[in-house]
């Protein structure tokens, strides 16, 4: 094998195939070149016919010693022919054995067409052709005579078998050009790829990986050889504490067409697994992926293989872990001791209260109770959502945070059919860690107060501290700038138990300002408008009446986009709600879940902020007005009756002792 | 079609219940171990199941080897926490016929009820 084939491992496989072919006719021509001349020199003492045989024998042997050296198979694969064609030419005329000998002409087209192609192979074919022909209908050059139904049969039938002969290397020279295209694009796939690929096959009860697979692959299975190996040993050896036996049901699984793909992805054991790369000397880690190629013949769907796919997904866990460190940082001690220092005592202490009251308010309402109606659960989630926007407002970030994930548990409860004592315990582990941070700070603070001397309240305005510090906080989170007016000196006028609300209203209409009306610089400019937003909020007293006006020159209300929200939620037909007037529209925003943001984040946009606003005041008796233009700006106007209030509040003392 | 329902929580058990009200299954029972489980599937031979794996008295995967050893035509559909991945893959190659990690939503249960039914 190595004497018909060596040298020609660089070859496409084609050119391989001719290239044992052309030896293997030549090794054999040599052997019986060399048992003809011997015997007919010893045998028959013809010296001259031996000499001629060895004479061709030798030139067979250079013949194969060229295409050793040059691979050209073509020139070589030609000269070949040509001698094969003398050789039938000889026997033609001589007739060989009985006459048979021109039967060997046959195999002329065969070789030609294969060994030369379509062109060459006529080309020679046909030259033989017009030999023979000549050769048979001048009988004086023959030295043996043929039957003339011989001749026209036997030139007949070398005709037929060459067309045969070209049809058939035509149509298997269209399949193979078609095939190599297909070959050379799942090379360049398997070349450009970015991800380990390759096809595993079922074969009896192991898994074996495909021929084929990305150059990146490898990388990932060290200096193991793939193509053809067992894919759970592979597994195996990237991580020794691996379950194969789970492995190789779970293959099993994805070999039954009956298990869902997406279903059987949930599980896949083989995600994130850990694995040792000993040439960057690192723990790493892999996740693969399988996706099923199924064939279907008939009413039966099979998966024929798998596709395997492999990701590095070391950097992406080593920034999460990264974050969590961070963030573990974060709630250092120091940290918190840091925040405490840069608030002012008495927001501090006023947050601090009221969260602990709001706290105890819903551990009571849950205490010795598994069922959980849904009004209360409303209620629960202003409680929660105030406390996150005050710890946001004054910087807390750890507690919003908290509080922003309780606050998505009560929305997962609100949303089931019969929640249960066990749904709320995530809620309430949340809930206690609120608490528990809350109480670090109060036992850190009670530590400080000696240092502070000076009672705050008297001096500073706390609604325009927390007002200021809230706008640098979301300058700071949503990248927009706006420069803030406050006039709230009136606010020392009335009741101290109205300032929390006051406070409450403002915090919220100033988020929503950041979150959905301000533009961002870019977009100002694109407006023509001042590159920062501008913010305005005054009070006054009017006789009996508290008023306090909030406005932004930001994008307004956008009453259309308001309408089709209204519609997407079905609270009417497109056309009813065409022909509600602007007035109701605009009110709609004071409705429980009602939010056109289209994303969420911390500050606002989850649709809660203006029914809260709303609520708080109706409960004292007042109302709210907005008036609103299209890329303008917004207006609210609240108002209460003061008159009013001082009586609730005489009412309410009366009822309370 | 007869459904049983294994789950430790009685949350979980209600839930399966009232989503899978109008698929046309007629529920036969409850069970809130396994052992309680086994009971119930001799007495009722229910055609669907579904089976939370951690419980006690009697695990999952052990009530589900027993059950297909006494009518391996139920349908098994296991519903427990998605962490347990060995454990999901090993019920789906005893004979479950579908997975579904908890918390799971009314849309996917559904699902793998219609999908269940409609295979059998």
């Amino acid at each position: 094998m190595i004497l018909l084939t060596s040298g020609s491992t660089t070859l496409d496989p084609r050119d391989r195939r001719r290239v044992i072919l052309v030896n293997g006719i030549l090794l054999i021509g040599i052997v019986a070149l060399s048992l003809a001349g011997t015997s007919a020199y010893v045998t028959r003492g013809n010296l001259s016919l031996a000499v001629a045989d060895f004479i061709v024998a030798a030139i067979a042997a250079a013949l194969i010693v060229w295409l050793r050296l040059t691979l050209h198979i073509r020139a070589v694969g030609s000269s070949l022919l040509v001698i094969i064609g003398a050789l039938f030419t000889f026997l033609l005329i001589t007739g060989g054995d009985r006459n048979t000998g021109p039967l060997w002409t046959y195999l002329f087209p065969l070789f030609a067409f294969f060994l030369l192609g379509t062109k060459l192979g006529w080309l020679l074919t046909m030259t033989l052709f017009a030999v023979m022909a000549t050769l048979l209908f001048q009988p004086d050059w023959l030295k043996t005579v043929y039957d003339p139904a011989f001749r026209g049969r036997f030139l007949g039938s070398l005709l037929t078998l060459t067309g045969v002969a070209y049809l058939y290397e035509a149509s298997r020279k269209e399949a193979e050009s078609r095939m190599q295209v297909a070959l050379k694009e799942t090379d360049d796939i398997f070349q450009a790829i970015r991800e380990g690929l390759f096809l595993i096959q079922k074969v009896q009860d192991r898994f074996i990986v495909g021929s084929k697979s990305s150059v990146i692959t490898q990388a990932f299975f060290g200096s193991r050889a793939l193509a053809g190996s067992d894919f759970v040993s592979q597994v195996q050896t990237l991580n020794a504490r691996l379950d194969i036996s789970g492995v190789e049901k779970y293959l099993n699984l994805l070999f039954n067409v009956d298990f869902e793909e997406s279903m059987l992805e949930q599980i896949n054991p083989l995600r994130q697994i850990e694995s040792f790369d000993s040439k960057e000397k690192r723990l790493r880690f892999l996740s693969f992926g399988f996706y099923r190629v199924v064939t279907t013949s008939g009413n039966e769907r099979k998966v024929s293989s798998l596709m395997c796919t492999v990701i590095d997904e070391t950097d992406a866990l080593t920034f999460q872990k990264k974050l969590a460190e961070q963030e573990q940082h974060e709630a250092s001690q120091t940290q918190l001791l840091l925040l405490i220092l840069n608030i002012e005592p008495f927001l501090m202490k006023n947050f601090l209260q009221k969260a602990a009251e709001y706290i105890q308010e819903i551990n009571d309402l849950f205490r010795g109770t598994d069922q959980v109606e849904q009004h209360l659960l409303d209620s629960v989630y202003r409680k929660v959502h105030s406390i996150k926007g005050d710890a946001g407002a004054l910087g807390l970030k750890q507690i919003s945070e908290v509080a922003h994930s309780a606050e998505k548990r009560i929305e997962e409860i609100k949303s089931m059919a019969k929640p249960g004592g066990s749904d709320l315990f995530a809620f309430l582990t949340d809930l206690s860690q609120v608490k528990q941070k809350c109480d670090d700070i109060a036992e850190l603070q009670k530590r400080l107060s000696k240092h502070y001397h000076q009672n705050f309240e008297t001096m500073v305005n706390p609604v325009k501290v927390i007002l200021n510090k809230l706008l640098s906080t979301l300058s700071a989170e949503t990248g927009k700038t706006a420069r803030m007016r406050l006039n709230l000196e009136e606010l020392n006028r009335i009741p101290k138990k109205l300032h929390g609300l006051i406070q409450e209203i403002l915090v919220q209409l100033l988020r929503n300002s950041f979150a959905h009306g301000l533009e961002n610089v870019a977009e100002r400019k694109r407006l023509r408008k001042s590159e920062n937003g501008n913010i305005y909020v005054k009070s006054e007293i009017l006789n009996n009446l508290f008023r306090i006006t909030y406005q932004d020159d930001g994008s307004g209300l956008n009453l259309d986009r308001i309408r089709q929200k209204a519609v997407s939620l079905g609270l009417g037909t497109q056309s009813e709600i065409e022909t509600w007037p602007d007035k109701k529209i605009r009110s709609l925003i004071f409705h429980k879940g009602f939010s056109t943001a289209e994303t969420i984040t911390m500050s606002a946009g989850r649709g809660v902020g203006m029914d809260i606003i709303y609520e708080h005041v109706r409960s004292v008796g007042g109302t709210i007005k907005l008036r609103t233009q299209w890329l303008k700006g917004i207006e609210f106007v609240i108002e209460f009756d003061l008159e009013k209030l001082a009586r609730e509040q005489e009412n309410h003392e009366v009822i309370d002792s | 079609m007869k459904l049983l329902i294994v789950d430790d929580s009685m949350i979980i058990r209600k839930s399966v219940e009232q989503f899978t009200k109008d698929l046309g299954v007629e529920l036969v029972g409850t069970a809130a171990n396994g052992v309680e489980a086994l009971e119930m599937f001799k007495k009722h031979m229910p055609d669907i199941v579904t089976l939370d794996i951690t419980m006690p008295e009697m695990d999952g995967l052990t009530a589900l080897k027993e059950m297909m050893a006494i009518n391996a035509k139920a349908k098994v559909i296991v519903i427990s926490a998605i962490s347990a991945k060995n454990a999901a893959i090993e019920a789906l190659s005893l004979g479950a016929k579908h997975f579904l990690g908890k918390p799971f939503n009314p849309e996917t249960l559904r699902a793998a009820f219609e999908k269940v039914i409609k295979n059998s």
